[in-house]
């Protein structure tokens, strides 16, 4: 059984289709980075995933039951975990507090517990020392590795990371690329990761690459292929890969 | 967080009103605003929602144990707890039914539609002449029947002063639970960014749920203790006044929202300001409350406990929370 199946998912913004049927399966453990431009539809898709929005038409399924009509906050509790596009935390509390309140209600810790998960996680993605910080006092870069942490610390079977690279510089984006590596080879867990540019740090990651544009899917496959296909490579201002 | 600050000064006040007896209405009016300020403050404070209705929450409360004084005397001295225990269940049940439409709404459409229900019950009593109409409950009859005059004059004094202490007292510790359980991590969520908390796994409806009913009950007990109690009788007009939520917000932010002691504070503090500012604007005492809360909102939004938290050392923070 796949972990997270879409189907012929559509949804409108009054006029504007963002997303015209658009199909996408994925297993567990799996990594899967979703490319396409600006305005393409990446993050209309996982508001449809995470249950931010209901689609017009089509169907979501997550461990086979149909999630279509259920509120975002059930299906984070039964494993679906999200690092926002443009991060949002919770600025009046703690940092390590933001992690705990990912480690309570989407982890489904008891309090004690989820302290110490949220620690963990504090720890893992490196920002263990900004523990007593609050929030609203970090760095973009360090809102970025919150976000992370507060998804992981809500132990998910499906991670949904939203752009996570952007506007990070060279080495910060490194760092990120090596914490994701990490994720993806030690917690058993799927993710599905969104790119605005066919950023190779993130794109050499996945297992497959789905290319969107205007809320159609127009290639999948290994990253390789999916990303030297002529319609992709025409997109893309006529470059190819690599 | 500790709570010792905020109950000692609680414990102190029962203590006075006890050993000074001729003190006693005074203390009560602090407490009523202090206690006030704490109940409004679990839910506004604590959500960040804003609701208009107090003045329905205090009147079912004096509504509750007036109707029991009024309509029971065979019940003698179990009026008061049965009276009590109604006021707070007709608020509860007014707090579930609002809150269960309503509260799925965002915070400035779910404060509009409760500025309609202090009139819409207002004129229910009055228009449909139940519960006394409109010429109210008037209960110092049946509550010297009831209590027998000794007790029945204690309860209009000191007991009823004692009542609203410990009804302010009870919604510091629940404020106080409240905030060092995960409840309180959900509240906090929800007030800082309620699409975020939802994607977390947080059910905003739920917790604001929770808050606002505790939030009722509260008001209840002091609109118990405040008309049926210390009054002795009950009017639409005193009791459906929508200066409550105003009195109640000002006390809250006075002394900081979505803390534990800064009802407490701003309480002590609201009485005596509201009484000097009205010797010197003496033409303007209605402008005094709202222009109080602009003022505290405008210059320190934070309140007096709120900015205080944000400068101390955490080992002191640990004392105010
Ligand atoms: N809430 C909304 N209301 C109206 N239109 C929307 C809304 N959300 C998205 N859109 C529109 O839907 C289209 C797809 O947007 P979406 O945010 O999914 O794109 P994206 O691929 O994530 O792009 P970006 O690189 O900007 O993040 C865009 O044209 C966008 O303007
Ligand atoms: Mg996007």
């Amino acid at each position: 059984m796949k972990l997270l199946k879409v189907e012929n998912v559509v949804k409108k913004f009054g006029g504007l289709a963002a997303l015209q049927g658009v199909s996408l399966e994925i297993d567990k453990g799996e990594f899967v980075a979703i490319v396409g431009p600006n305005g393409s539809g990446k993050t209309t898709l996982l508001n449809v995933i995470n249950g931010v929005y209901k689609p017009d038409s089509g169907r979501v399924l997550f461990e086979g039951r149909d999630i279509t009509k259920l509120p975002a906050y059930a299906r984070a509790k039964m494993g679906i975990s999200r690092a926002f596009q443009v991060p949002r935390p919770f600025p009046d509390m703690t940092v390590l507090d933001n992690v705990v309140v990912g480690a309570l209600f989407n982890g489904g810790l008891d309090l004690q517990r989820a302290k110490e998960v949220a620690r963990e996680a504090l720890e893992y993605v490196g920002l263990g020392r900004k523990a007593d910080e609050l929030a609203g006092r970090l760095t973009f870069n360090e809102l970025r590795l919150l976000e992370l942490a507060r998804a992981l610390a809500g132990r998910p079977k499906l991670l949904l990371l939203d752009e996570v690279m952007a506007g990070l510089n060279p080495g910060e984006i490194d760092n990120m690329t090596k914490l994701i590596r990490r994720v993806v080879e030690e917690k058993d867990i799927a993710a599905l990761s969104l790119v605005e540019h066919r950023m190779k740090a993130v794109v050499q990651l996945a297992h497959r690459v789905v290319v969107m544009h205007q809320g159609k899917v127009i290639a999948e496959g290994p990253p390789d292929v999916a990303l030297n296909d002529p319609m992709v490579v025409e997109i893309y201002l006529g470059k190819p890969w690599r | 967080m500790k709570p010792h600050v905020p109950i000692a000064i609680y414990l102190s006040l029962v203590a006075l009103s006890l050993a000074k007896p001729e003190l006693s209405q005074t203390v009560a009016t602090v407490a009523f605003y202090m206690a006030l300020g704490q109940a409004v403050n679990i839910f506004v404070g604590l959500t960040g929602y804003v609701n208009f209705g107090y003045a329905a929450f205090i009147a079912m409360g004096a509504y509750g144990l007036g109707v029991v004084i009024a309509y029971f005397p065979q019940l003698g001295t179990w009026t008061l707890p049965v009276g009590l225990l109604l006021g707070v269940a007709l608020a509860g049940g007014l707090a579930l039914a609002v809150g269960a439409v309503a509260l799925r709404l965002r915070s400035a459409y779910f404060a509009i539609a409760t500025i309609g229900i202090n009139e819409a019950l207002k004129d229910l009593i009055v228009g449909a002449g139940i519960w006394g109409g409109s010429s109210g409950l008037v209960l110092g009859y049946n509550m010297f029947q009831e209590y027998g005059r000794d007790f029945a004059l204690f309860l209009s004094t000191t007991g009823s002063t004692v009542l609203i202490l410990a009804t302010g007292l009870m919604a510091v510790a629940a404020t106080y639970l409240l905030q060092s359980r995960e409840i309180g991590y959900a509240l906090a969520a929800i007030r800082q960014d309620e699409d975020a908390a939802k994607v977390m796994g947080i059910n905003p409806a739920k917790y604001k749920l929770i808050a606002f009913v505790l939030s009722s009950a509260f008001s209840a007990l002091l609109g118990s203790a405040a008309f049926p109690l210390a009054a002795t009788q009950v009017f639409p007009d005193t009791v459906f006044k929508v200066d409550y939520i105003l009195d109640g917000l000002a006390v809250m932010f006075l002394g900081g929202a979505g803390t534990v002691t800064g009802a407490v504070i701003g309480g002590l503090l609201y009485v005596p300001i509201r009484l000097l500012l009205g010797q010197f604007l003496p033409a303007y005492q209605a402008l005094v409350t709202p222009l109080l809360v602009l003022a505290v909102v405008l210059a320190a939004p934070r309140g007096i406990i709120g900015e205080l938290r944000a400068r101390v050392s955490p080992k002191i923070r640990e004392w105010i929370p």
